[in-house]
């Protein structure tokens, strides 16, 4: 008998041909990886946190996970349900690398992270918060100087860590050149 | 009248014997509860792989069981055997003056039988991975693919025949073990149905299965995805696609299930040009199988549309089930609708009570978890189940929350979620 279909024998939920890393980041992906930039996240977390479905969230996170991005580390099991809980393996994102974004999808990608930025970390207006934009012209030596310095003060604070604490602060910084108008 | 003996032997095993009419025909088979959903990745299709072992007649470490199936087939004993998401079984169907030969057969496979030529086990392997081949090139997949889809590769959402590389990596232990810790008896439910006398039969029994020793059994329990979902794959270079829409189900009662199978077989029953194989087949020409299935488990189940159609169809098509079903949900079922899904349904149950094999296979599914169901109770149930009754179910079982979907051929499944997405 002819086949219908080629052999598929592995138990993945999503199989795709296409390589997909530029639609998973720009295509509701880049949601998913800005929640799991602030800790390990379930399905229903990250269904909590966004406006995600949770047939579009299996998918991004089936392709995530399949690219190496996003790692599943654990699970939840209430009442005989269980999801998954994942964690962000690839922690710097460097799209500058990703030479297939066009302008347009670099403009999109820094227009999601911000927006889930500011979902993120907007919505308690009574502890201290900050949403920043800054656009500087300046020499690439000297945004190499400030950014050596953003990673000093960075370390100075993570270090200050206080496990006792409840609160979580976040915090998400962007840099990079700007071809807008100012 | 209709009556099921239902005992335990005191070893654990559960003992059903249902007599019918006069036809000096009997079936008996022992269902283990031990299928699929009770692997993991690790070893993934070894249950139904151990079936294999457990039948194989050329097995040279065990010459009893060739011996028993030199019998079996020198009496014109008909077998089979069978591996599910929930259970093992295996059944004989010939006269009823064989029973016993029948019933100790039986007992050899299931319990005298934990020791496997190397030949035995190679051979079986390359049985298995040539069927496995089969299966995964085959559109058949696409039911198992819906309640993997609805349950992830979890619990009853993980595919039977598993995978080759874990059947090839099976060793004598991982074998054993599901032997000592899965095939016993109070994991076990022997059934007999057919033209027996009942302390006879039970007799019978008695005296081969209770040598069975009582040992504990593995503990189980089931786990699924918190929500359902969906299952591509977009690789297949044909033009063909298949399917499948499908929604959880919860666990049901005989009533229920009979309300299901009405709703369903409205719906999607391709014989009766139901409303979506109307919709997609007859007005619109996106295929030719268009179908349903519903499969229940013992705490859950899924009911599903399948059809196979072209690629570039599959967004169409899956717009075309969800409005119908969306429909169907505020409609209900009209009294024609009723009453041609109620007599197509007995008749397909009528049918299949004229088979003894069908009858035990009926049996022991619903025996082997405790229920006592027989098809004689299936058809008066079906006979009773009303219009509102099947509206009120299907409203409740064709939610959002409910909904999963299965696709094997070339599409976009970033559309094919927006359009599922719009369900309501």
């Amino acid at each position: 008998m002819d086949r219908e279909i080629d052999i598929i024998c592995n138990n993945r939920l999503v199989t795709e041909e296409n390589e997909l890393i530029d639609e998973i980041l720009i295509n509701n992906g880049m949601t998913i990886l800005v929640q799991l930039m602030t800790g390990d996240k379930s399905e229903t977390e990250i269904i909590g946190s966004t406006d995600l479905n949770s047939w579009s969230l299996k998918l991004k996170l089936s392709r995530l996970v399949e690219k190496n991005i996003v790692a599943v580390v654990g699970n939840k099991i209430i009442a005989g349900k269980v999801e998954n809980v994942y964690s962000l393996i690839q922690k710097d994102l460097n799209l500058s690398k990703k030479s297939s974004f066009d302008k347009s999808e670099k403009e999109n990608i820094a227009v999601t992270i911000l927006r889930a930025a500011t979902d993120i970390l907007y919505k308690d207006e009574k502890n201290p918060n900050m949403v920043q934009a800054s656009f500087i012209k300046a020499s690439p030596e000297k945004i190499n100087e400030f950014k050596k310095e953003i990673a000093k003060v960075y370390e100075k604070y993570v270090n200050l860590e206080d496990e006792n604490e409840e609160q979580v602060f976040g915090l998400i910084n962007i840099m990079g050149s700007y071809n807008g108008t100012l | 009248m209709y009556e099921i003996m239902s005992v335990y032997l005191e070893n654990g095993l559960r003992v059903v014997i249902h007599k019918t009419e006069k036809s000096g025909i009997a079936s008996c088979g022992v269902w283990v509860n031990q299928g699929s959903k009770h692997e993991d990745d690790s070893c993934a299709g070894i249950s139904h792989y151990l079936e294999h072992l457990l039948v194989d007649k050329y097995n040279r470490n065990n010459p009893k069981l060739s011996k028993a199936f030199e019998d079996i087939t020198n009496n014109g004993i008909f077998y089979n055997a069978m591996t599910t998401k929930e259970d093992t079984s295996f059944f004989f169907k010939g006269l009823s003056t064989h029973i016993a030969m029948m019933l100790r057969s039986l007992y050899t496979i299931v319990v005298k039988n934990d020791s496997y030529s190397d030949e035995s086990i190679c051979r079986e392997k390359k049985v298995v991975d040539r069927e496995t081949a089969t299966y995964y090139s085959s559109f058949n997949q696409i039911k198992e693919r819906t309640s993997q889809s609805l349950y992830g590769n979890k619990g009853v959402g993980r595919i039977i025949i598993g995978n080759t590389e874990c059947i090839n990596s099976v060793d004598s232990e991982q074998l054993q073990q599901i032997i000592n810790s899965s095939y016993t008896p109070d994991n076990s439910t022997i059934v007999i149905v057919g033209d027996v006398e009942y302390r006879e039969v039970l007799d019978i029994v008695q005296d081969v299965f209770s040598q069975w020793e009582d040992k504990e059994t593995r503990e189980y329990s089931e786990v699924v995805d918190a929500y359902p979902g969906i299952y591509f794959n977009t690789t297949n270079k044909t033009d063909n696609a298949i399917l499948s829409i499908g929604f959880r189900l919860p666990q049901l009662e005989l009533v229920q299930k009979s309300q299901i199978d009405i709703g369903a077989t409205i719906l999607g029953d391709p014989v009766m040009s139901s409303r979506i194989p109307y919709q997609i087949r007859h007005k619109n020409g996106l295929a030719y199988d268009v179908g349903y299935f519903v499969s229940t488990y013992e705490h859950r189940g899924t009911l599903a549309i399948t059809t196979a159609c072209k690629s570039s169809s599959i967004e169409e098509v899956v717009k075309i089930i969800l409005d119908e079903i969306t429909q169907f949900k505020y409609e209900g079922p009209s009294k024609e609708e009723m009453e041609r899904a109620q007599k197509a349904i007995k008749t397909k149950r009528l049918i299949a009570i004229s088979d003894i094999s069908n009858q035990l296979s009926f049996l022991g599914k619903y025996a082997s978890k405790g229920k006592m169901y027989s098809l004689e109770n299936e058809i008066r149930t079906i006979n009773k189940v009303r219009s509102d009754g099947v509206s009120k179910i299907m409203r409740e079982v064709l939610i959002k929350e409910n909904l999963g979907i299965a696709v094997i051929g070339k599409c976009d499944p970033d559309r094919v979620v927006d359009i599922i997405s719009k369900y309501k």
